[in-house]
């Protein structure tokens, strides 16, 4: 059996796998218990960082599609697809473990609050973003407009955003809870795991891209192996 | 030839088929007093905690009614190869879009503000105010934008209906939030100046999406 070379990509998973490892300790041992949420706090540390890999996964579609629509090179597309995909995964995960989190904590697991409304939004434009991708002819003209729907999405995100703040000072939050009035206490160990845990998840993130993206260009040169034959 | 013509003559051919057929204005209409009369039949509606989600009731049954005229309008250009010989034709690609946004917008304006009695009688509430006119038209304007280049790309799609909604859905909740908090404001008999932050940020997010359509409608139709 031939043994797997180690180029860049596999030494940059095992390094992730480390790091995960090591980001997995310091949320569950290292880092002390919140007085006012108690546990369920920890959340906090998968949540934040997922948010941020997804709200950074359609920043790579939109740069990339960009790229695509100017250069026409098929590397940007892949790109995007792999940010795509790995952004719909950490969307899934960060409204997930939010609404775990907010069902403790505001008493409720959904609410129509700016950022809660923001990220579903963000999601449902992922998946709108692969789904139009798998129905369409496959050819150029995919590619093209996966990348304009990558680009329109990234535009609206913010906007939507902003709109949902304008629409929440109408219509203040109803959240009661312990963590609404107490003032939390966000020790410097918090900090530096919150820290470290977004860095992990980003080379999670990169390391997902990098695989997908490796993946995506075998696909591609066995559809061009599959035309060529016929 | 003028390219203001042009453009006249798209959204004019597009509005007389509308005419023979009336079939975008009927699926509006009908189906947005469907949607309506349903929340009639099942809420009790002369209580004023009802009352305020009027609103949403309206811009939901009009979102949804225009995506389903949307669909239908394509299909019929698309089965019988119209749409094709319209990108075939020596004008520019621009202009083609200015003339489908300008048929669309015309509908789109016609119906929701045609909606609107239905909406007064059936929920006992006075919305005939001359700020709802200038609401529907900003709103109208974006919602025809996106719906437009939203119906065009995807008429090569599979399932056209409804990958259309997956696109179009999340990306005009701004104006759907823009309207419902207006709506709300006038029914309340509010100043325009509680509304001016949102028709701003309409004014705002029509602009920008006109602008990117413009952009990227000569990619979209590339073969």
């Amino acid at each position: 059996m031939k043994i797997t070379k180690l180029n860049f990509i596999n030494i940059f998973i095992i390094f992730t796998g480390i790091i995960v490892v090591i980001d997995m300790w310091m949320i569950f041992v290292w880092v002390p218990t919140e007085i006012n949420q108690g546990a369920i706090q920890r959340i906090l540390y998968l949540h934040v960082p997922v948010a941020w890999g997804s709200m950074a996964a359609i920043c790579i579609v939109a740069f990339s599609s960009i790229m695509y629509l100017y250069k026409k090179a098929e590397k940007w597309d892949r790109i995007a697809l792999s940010a795509a995909e790995s952004g719909a995964i950490f969307g899934a995960m960060m409204l997930l473990s939010g609404m775990l989190w907010a069902r403790p904590v505001w008493g409720v697991f959904w609410t129509g609050e700016a950022k809660l409304t923001f990220s579903l939004i963000l999601f449902i434009l992922f998946i709108a973003y692969l789904m139009f991708r798998a129905y369409f002819p496959k050819g150029i003209q995919q590619k093209r407009i996966s990348a304009v729907i990558g680009i329109i999405g990234a535009i609206d995100t913010p906007i939507i955003y902003f709109a949902a703040n304008l629409w929440e000072r109408a219509h203040p939050p109803l959240i009661a809870g312990p963590a609404a009035t107490s003032d939390s206490f966000i020790s410097q160990n918090i900090i530096l795991t919150l820290l470290f845990s977004v860095v992990t998840f980003t080379l999670v993130l990169s390391s997902l891209i990098f695989l997908r993206y490796t993946l995506r260009k075998n696909e591609d040169e066995i559809d061009l192996i599959i035309i060529n034959k016929t | 030839m003028n390219p203001f013509k042009t453009i006249w003559n798209i959204a004019k051919r597009d509005l007389i088929l509308e005419l023979r057929r009336k079939e975008v204005l009927f699926t509006i209409l009908g189906f947005s007093t469907l949607v309506l009369s349903i929340f009639v039949f099942s809420i009790d509606v002369n209580t004023k905690e009802t009352q305020k989600i009027v609103p949403a009731i309206y811009w939901s049954a009009i979102i949804f009614s225009f995506t389903i005229a949307l669909g239908r309008r394509f299909s019929i250009e698309i089965e019988n190869g119209a749409f094709e010989a319209l990108i075939l034709s020596p004008i520019s690609k621009d202009i083609i879009f200015f003339g489908k946004f300008t048929s669309n917008f015309i509908l789109v304006l016609i119906s929701s503000v045609f909606a609107l009695p239905i909406t007064s009688i059936l929920f006992n509430i006075n919305i005939l105010k001359i700020e709802y006119l200038l609401l529907a038209i900003i709103i109208s304007f974006g919602l025809s934008t996106l719906g437009t280049f939203f119906a065009i790309m995807s008429i090569k799609v599979r399932a056209r209906e409804v990958m259309l909604s997956l696109v179009f859905f999340p990306a005009v909740t701004p104006l759907l939030f823009a309207g419902v908090d207006c709506m709300d404001k006038i029914i309340q008999n509010n100043n325009f100046s509680d509304i001016q932050s949102w028709i701003f940020f309409v004014l705002f997010y029509d602009a920008i999406f006109f602008l990117i359509s413009l952009l990227l409608f000569d990619h979209i139709l590339q073969e």
